[in-house]
């Protein structure tokens, strides 16, 4: 397709999820409003001269976006790094941490907002706007924007908004779209089924494997783990087909995350025994966790997992 | 129905919206800042009106009883009021409009877009957590990185450094088993020598 590319200009506030993420910008005679999933782009375009009104609501918004957490996973490395190198700092440190987070807390509950815009057919939630000063930055643009194409009120709009309908008719009584997908996901599929079944066994079995160590067990497990990566990917490709519910798709993220930080945590491990037992060479990789320290985490870790599992699968919506 | 509240969806009180910085909600409390534009004011547009055709006058493609009033301007047809598109200066009839022809010049109506550099950093990158796998996907990324290196963008990105450091990702990956599976090869014949 031709890419006659039209100039966007960025619009206070962004949001970015794991996977999915919001942003507003402006062209030439309309706000674009663009939300990803990462391998997909989907955009919604609201003329200036057909927004009817723009409406900020402080409410408390606990939103974890990726820079926030990349902030917190260096700051927590950067603590464990000089826990070990500078123990005279480390209650400082906690103490710095403790500190950001009644911070981030503060501004979650204070000094955030939901933001609405109103057409005559539409209302839309626009989730990119979620701090109050990013709010307020992108509403100062946008009345500019808008006040250039539909002018501004000569008389006073308060007494006469009572005799007209703001946003579409139906949507009165109706919750705004909070996405493009349609609701008519299903909270648990057979694929999620198997997902959890098998985390649960792989629990089950890496705590069996820690009273007596059984090769062909220990095999089972590796086979466990290979169903649930591809029953991971597999409820991904049922979500973006909007068969599956957001929260399925949240847990299979979190557990590969915590299948794979278990796997480096294991091969570190195994490189700092070999160290301290004074060893040389390659460690060898290993599929599964074997050491003590690792397996009750891991075993835990699954076991948890399932159980949330269980819960949202049988979540009413 | 007046502005109602994010929160609770109750509408707002006049004379909170009358002071233009911030309205109460009487039922939930919140503090809403609002504002109206002309817009809400603007009188609906009513139904689009056609006039019928008279013996021995153009008459519309889709609609015989109805007047002619412009030519399609890709296919020729004659469009009634009710059928014609104006869209960048030019008339068309809905047939060819919706046929797809105006996407290949616009992307005004485009309303979603498959990033494929996002997919190839991705599938790059998110098998490192079992590396194993990248033995597998780094050729993968290779390929969507390239295949796909000259589609379009995001409508509002500019760079194509997604790309790239899949590319490069995918690159340090296919190295990185080469260079294993030539070490082990040469371990192995030297254990032979």
């Amino acid at each position: 397709m031709a890419d006659t590319r039209q100039k966007y200009r960025k619009i206070p506030g962004r949001r970015r999820g794991f996977i999915v993420s919001a942003s507003l910008w402006t062209g030439a005679d309309h706000l674009l409003a663009v939300r990803s999933a990462r391998f997909q782009e989907q955009y919604k375009r609201f003329y200036f001269r057909d927004i009817q009104a723009i409406v900020i609501t402080e409410a408390p918004r606990f939103v974890l976006s990726m820079p926030l957490l990349a902030a917190a996973a260096l700051l927590l490395t950067g603590v464990l790094i000089v826990r070990v190198l500078l123990p005279a700092l480390d209650a400082w440190l906690w103490l710095l941490l403790a500190a950001l987070t009644a911070v981030w807390i503060y501004i979650s509950m204070a000094q955030s907002c939901t933001c609405r815009l109103y057409t005559a057919v539409s209302r839309e939630d626009l989730p990119s706007l979620y701090r109050r000063w990013t709010a307020r930055k992108a509403l100062a643009e946008l009345e500019l924007r808008i006040a250039q194409v539909q002018g501004v009120f000569t008389e006073d709009w308060a007494e006469a908004v009572d005799v007209r309908a703001l946003g579409p008719a139906e949507a009165a009584s109706q919750p705004a779209a909070a996405g493009f997908r349609p609701a008519a996901a299903r909270p648990r599929t057979w694929v999620s089924d198997i997902f959890l079944a098998s985390l649960f066994a792989d629990a089950g079995i890496t705590l069996w494997l820690m009273r007596a160590p059984i090769s062909w067990l220990a095999d089972v497990s590796v086979a466990l783990t290979v169903v649930q990566i591809a029953s991971a990917i597999w409820i991904f490709v049922q979500r973006h087909r909007g068969i599956l519910r957001i929260g399925m798709q949240r847990l299979a993220i979190v557990a590969m995350l915590f299948i794979g930080g278990m796997t480096y945590a294991q091969m570190v491990g195994d490189a700092v025994s070999a160290a301290l037992a004074g060893k040389r060479g390659p460690i060898a990789a290993r599929a599964r966790p074997r050491s003590g320290i690792v397996r009750p985490i891991y075993s835990g870790g699954a076991a948890l997992l399932a159980i949330a599992g269980f819960v949202l699968s049988f979540k009413p919506e | 129905m007046p502005v109602p509240c994010n929160r609770c969806n109750r509408p707002l009180p006049k004379w909170g919206l009358a002071t233009q910085h911030a309205a109460l909600c009487p039922e939930c409390g919140a503090r809403n800042i609002v504002r109206v534009f002309p817009a809400l004011f603007y009188a609906p547009s009513g139904p689009v009106a056609t006039e019928s055709a008279a013996e021995g006058e153009a008459a519309c493609f889709d609609h015989p009883g109805k007047r002619a009033v412009a030519a399609c301007s890709r296919c020729g047809r004659f469009v009634c009021q009710l059928c014609s598109v104006d869209f960048k200066g030019a008339v068309w009839c809905p047939s060819c409009f919706t046929a797809g022809e105006y996407q290949t010049k616009t992307v005004e109506f485009e309303n979603s877009r498959t990033l494929y550099d996002s997919t190839a950093l991705v599938v790059a990158v998110a098998p490192l957590l079992m590396w194993p796998f990248t033995a597998l996907s780094a050729p993968i990324a290779l390929f969507v990185a390239l295949r796909y290196w000259n589609r379009p963008l995001s409508l509002v990105r500019r760079w194509r450094w997604r790309s790239a450091l899949a590319v490069a990702i995918a690159l340090c990956e296919i190295g990185g088993w080469t260079w294993g599976i030539a070490y082990l090869l040469l371990k192995a014949r030297a254990g032979h020598g």
